[in-house]
């Protein structure tokens, strides 16, 4: 069983996920760090004073000025990627299925952050209690690719998420901070708290809602039960059209109160229909949103 | 209490016929879905809170079923023996002409209308 194509993989490597700030990592890479170290990009001057290193002081500029300099230049760090994946049982639903599509997604997206070396880590939200099941530890280096792909293929979806308890204690116990990518259906009530609690730590949040074309528009006629695939509630209704209106201008609304709510935070929304074919996805829209570079 | 006409209690069959009409309207088709959320969302602002609706559905049964209890009641046409407490004033009116004094009948006819009414 094999996630993507080789034809595929080698295409995304042209991509790069893209990351609005200097944020400091952990070893050299391909990032501007805002740290001052050694690449071939200038930053700055400043005085010497002894202890320095004085293989690094600017002699042109001693010529000139008669007074030591030292040159600074701009530090490339890798950066952590952070893939959040909801894996309740209401994301393993829909058809084409929504729990299939979001790890398509974080493994195209961790394959991206791999082959740029960027490290990447990966957190299924779910309550199982198996630690190295929900969790994959920060990768780096396309070699891994491999146990990325296999953590990917070995999630299931199952059990409940209270999903601003979790973000919150991602938020706070994740080290060091970067771009994060949420993938969810966003259907439950402590997205707000959630996304705010890692806003306010510093990640640079995209989220990509992932809904099955009958959760747009749902095509139900009658009378029905509709029974929760998380909680046992259920709502009772007869779908008729005019129901059917309303339900897609509150989804409408809804949606647009997550825009509202992640713009005013400088987050990405991308609300994703898992009818949309993949590769438009990666090749075409994350990088008009400015995901991908 | 007694019944004048106590065959109309076989209506009654008709008590079992208004429960298992309404069981069979309640049920509905069940569906799975992703999650509630959305529909709950949209539930909310048209109607009010689930309980108080499934409350009303069950008076509207329970209506149903008293107005045929006593529908029911009524076509057995009740009735019940009291002892009767009125009393009626009864006029009497008797002929005082003279043929009244005839003696055919012991000691004359108008004595013997007098020990009538009592």
């Amino acid at each position: 069983l094999q996630l993507f194509e080789e034809q595929f993989l080698r295409k995304l490597e042209r991509l790069a996920i893209h990351s609005r700030r200097a944020l400091s990592g952990q070893l050299q890479g391909e990032r501007r760090s805002p740290k001052r170290g050694q690449s071939v990009e200038f930053a700055d001057f400043r005085p010497y004073t002894p202890g320095d290193d004085f293989r690094r002081i600017d002699w042109n500029a001693y010529a000139r000025l008669e007074r030591f300099f030292i040159k600074l230049f701009v530090e490339e760090e890798d950066l952590t990627v952070h893939l959040l994946l909801d894996t309740s049982r209401s994301m393993d639903w829909g058809e084409p299925n929504k729990l299939n599509y979001a790890v398509r997604t974080a493994g195209a997206l961790g394959y991206i952050a791999l082959a740029g070396l960027d490290r990447v880590t990966v957190t299924a939200l779910n309550d199982d209690a198996n630690r190295a099941k929900r969790t994959l530890p920060p990768r780096r280096g396309k070699q891994q690719a491999g146990s990325l792909f296999t953590f990917l293929q070995n999630l299931s979806g199952g059990g409940n998420l209270d999903l601003a308890s979790r973000l919150k204690q991602y938020a706070i116990t994740q080290r060091p901070v970067g771009p994060l990518i949420l993938l969810s259906d966003l259907m439950d009530e402590g997205w707000q708290e959630g996304l705010r609690a890692l806003a306010m730590q510093g990640f640079e949040v995209t989220l990509l809602q992932i809904l099955a074309p009958e959760e747009l528009d749902p095509t139900l006629n009658g009378d029905f039960k509709l029974l929760d695939s998380e909680n046992n509630s259920e709502v009772e209704i007869t779908a008729d059209y005019e129901l059917l209106q309303r339900y897609q201008r509150n989804r409408q609304a809804w949606q647009s109160e997550i825009q509202k709510f992640c713009s005013a935070r400088q987050m990405h929304y991308i609300p994703v229909d898992t009818a949309y074919p993949f590769e438009e996805l990666f090749f075409s829209m994350l990088r008009r949103r400015g995901v991908l570079r | 209490m007694s019944f004048l006409s106590p065959i109309a209690f076989a209506l009654a069959l008709l008590l079992p016929i208004i429960i298992a009409m309404y069981l069979l309207r309640l049920r509905r088709t069940e569906q799975t879905v992703s999650s509630t959320y959305l529909w709950q969302r949209m539930v909310q602002d048209v109607e009010a809170n689930a309980p108080w609706q499934r409350l009303r559905r069950n008076l509207l049964l329970l209506l149903q079923l008293l107005f045929l209890i006593f529908l029911i009641l009524a076509l057995a046409r009740p009735f019940q023996w009291v002892q009767g407490a009125t009393s009626q004033t009864v006029i009497f009116v008797i002929d005082s002409s003279a043929s009244m004094a005839a003696t055919d009948l012991l000691p004359s006819r108008m004595e013997a209308a007098k020990a009538r009414p009592h």
